[in-house]
């Protein structure tokens, strides 16, 4: 393709020295705190550390809420950035309004208006905690907090996807005999699929490293990043290593996936 | 059948068809004509179901289709520059067309079936990307036609290609349309297309139909100064009237004789003096003086197109003179000439009504206007 031997072609141009020197900077400042925190990871033993019994439950509850938060996000979140993508009705800017407004919050704001909203003591909060299942000190409280937060990723990056894809494509596969769900799942999520994807881990990345909410919603059961919180306090910041490295490998490891899936779904 | 009646699109202010009615037959290719912005493709996906209509209706053998969905139309669409599935191969693409349709065929032979009409059984397994424009039409129409809809909509599907190719696959569509005589609706604003391909053409001009006609009609006898000046070129001949009733225009040194004038339906009833124009098609003159009428003037422009060349002549009694010759013709620019013009193909228009000239005679005396 053209377009892409023109995009990848090396710095030839005047002035590339420039961006490529500006690019540098930014990419050692962020390399920076990795080489030093793993520094510290030499001094401390890793996997002992993990297998002690606050570590491993801190795992576990990060891998069962970060996807049950994610799967629900994008159960939601990917119709409605459709939604957006295809329809415009009146208050439509109310509702964009709304879907990035979680991003700008701080997470300690977020964590208390949800905490205000199904809180233990509120209706919503006394009516499930009296059927079993209080939202907060519980994984479903984490998994909401985590929903609140990263959900926008998902509704944002896919509704981009969505706008991608012309609706000419749409038209023929509705002509064809399709209904308009059928053509969403064969042609419009496909198509939009990349872009789709990288919402879906941009909200699991979030979710799975969400701190605030969490622990306004849940001191208990820990997750991950609060177990690190906790860890923190106690001992400084050698003592989060563990965790820390655990929680790195996690994210390393879901993205590479992605994007794996990503080049597999596109060969 | 297919009824267009009445059919009458607004968006907002701005009204993209207004009250247009057409019928077509089964098995005709009709061709909607028009400039841009005249409302041909929101007619076209009005047809398909993917607009829908401030007022009117569409029916379809009979059965009104104005709130029936998309999917359940029963019609084949192709558009203006690709609309393939790229996640999906040529046949795939083809596949998922016949998907949801049952029949007593077998899937794969009938796939095969199509891809060998539009003679793209070689590619059936490349990707939209690895196809060139012409072969990426070709799988288009493959895939609107597989199911067998009762109509096949083309929203100009030319669109993007370069001349050779856009000949080649004029031809393609017609020879498609022979051999399946699937009812078609071809959306352009080409007029050579609409002129080559169709059984009727409808012109369209700010979203109202304006005429519909064969396309040997719609040149020869164009019914009002749109679609005169709209399809094929056409020379206008600045006249003045000489007398009124019955109309007598003065061009040239020569009467023409245009008969009586229905003042019914005439905006502005035409006075002795006016201006009036007359007109005439390239092909009707001949750069050589004739028992017609014959004008002098001065080449200003030759254009050639191979086979044709079309010379273009400031008269002596004002005007531009566009003339049609085979091959390249015998003058330079510069040159002066006598065109001669065959007076049954001069023709003019007062209000709606069209006006052709009974008798061309050279006036004895010339009037002072």
């Amino acid at each position: 393709m053209a377009g892409a031997s023109v995009g990848q072609r090396r710095f030839q141009w005047r002035g590339g020295g420039l961006f490529v020197l500006l690019s540098v900077v930014l990419l050692a400042y962020l390399l920076f705190p990795f080489l030093a925190f793993l520094q510290w990871s030499r001094r401390s033993s890793i996997l002992p550390a993990l297998s002690e019994p606050a570590a491993a439950d801190a795992i576990r509850h990060s891998l069962l809420t970060a996807p049950v938060a994610t799967v629900l996000a994008a159960i939601f979140g990917v119709p409605l950035a459709y939604v957006l993508a295809r329809h415009s009705f009146r208050g439509k800017r109310l509702v964009e309004a709304l879907v990035v407004l979680p991003l700008v919050l701080p997470p300690v704001v977020a964590g208390a208006m949800l905490l205000t909203g199904i809180g233990q003591f509120t209706t919503v909060g006394s009516f499930f905690a009296a059927r079993g299942l209080p939202l907060t000190s519980s994984l479903a409280g984490i998994v909401l907090a985590q929903l609140f937060v990263a959900a926008p990723f998902v509704v944002i990056t896919a509704r981009a996807g969505f706008a991608s894809v012309d609706r000419r494509l749409e038209y023929a596969s509705r002509s064809m005999g399709y209904s308009p769900v059928r053509t969403f799942l064969h042609v419009s999520v496909p198509l939009a699929g990349k872009m789709v994807l990288a919402g879906v881990v941009l909200t699991f990345a979030r979710a799975i490293g969400e701190f605030g909410a969490v622990l306004m919603i849940a001191n208990n059961p820990r997750t991950m990043p609060t177990q690190i919180w906790f860890e923190f306090q106690t001992g400084g910041p050698v003592a989060t290593v563990p965790l820390a490295v655990a929680l790195l490998a996690i994210s390393l490891v879901v993205i590479l996936l992605t994007q794996y899936a990503g080049r597999l779904s596109t060969a | 059948m297919l009824e267009i009646r009445n059919l009458t699109k607004q968006y907002g202010d701005e009204r993209a068809i207004d009250e247009l009615s057409l019928s077509i037959d089964d098995g005709e290719f009709c061709t909607i004509l028009g400039p841009s912005g005249s409302g041909k493709t929101t007619t076209l996906l009005s047809i398909a179901g993917h607009v829908t209509p401030t007022a009117g209706s569409i029916a379809l053998e009979g059965t009104d289709l104005t709130d029936v969905p998309p999917e359940d139309r029963s019609l084949g669409i192709v558009f203006q520059q690709d609309a393939l599935f790229e996640h999906m191969t040529a046949r795939e693409n083809v596949a998922y067309a016949l998907g949801p349709h049952e029949g007593d065929w077998d899937r794969e032979t009938r796939i095969d079936q199509f891809l060998s009409l539009v003679g793209m059984s070689d590619y059936a397994d490349s990707y939209p990307e690895q196809l060139s424009g012409g072969q990426r039409r070709r799988i288009e129409l493959a895939r609107a036609l597989v199911y067998e809809p009762d109509v096949l909509l083309l929203d100009e599907p030319l669109t993007g290609l370069d001349r050779q190719l856009r000949r080649e696959m004029r031809a393609e569509i017609s020879r498609i349309h022979e051999e399946t005589n699937v009812t078609t609706v071809y959306v352009t604003h080409d007029q050579s297309e609409a002129l080559t391909l169709s059984d009727r053409i409808a012109v369209l001009n700010e979203g109202a139909c304006v005429a519909v006609g064969t396309p040997e009609a719609l040149y020869e006898q164009p019914p009002n100064r749109f679609v005169t000046r709209f399809l094929g070129s056409v020379s206008t001949l600045p006249g003045t009237i000489v007398e009124r009733s019955p109309l007598v225009v003065e061009w040239a040194g020569y009467r023409f004789e245009l008969g009586a004038v229905d003042s019914e339906g005439v905006g502005d009833v035409p006075s002795v003096g006016d201006r009036f124009r007359l007109y005439c098609r390239p092909d009707a003159v001949r750069v050589e003086p004739s028992t017609g009428i014959s004008v002098d003037g001065e080449v200003t422009d030759i254009t050639h197109s191979g086979e044709r060349s079309t010379v273009t002549i400031e008269t002596t009694a004002g005007g531009q003179l566009r003339i049609a010759t085979d091959g390249f013709p015998n003058v330079a620019v510069g040159e002066t000439v006598t065109a001669g013009i065959d007076p049954d193909a001069v023709f003019g228009f007062a209000g709606d009504s069209r006006l052709c000239v009974s008798t061309a005679s050279r006036a004895e005396n010339a009037t002072d206007g």
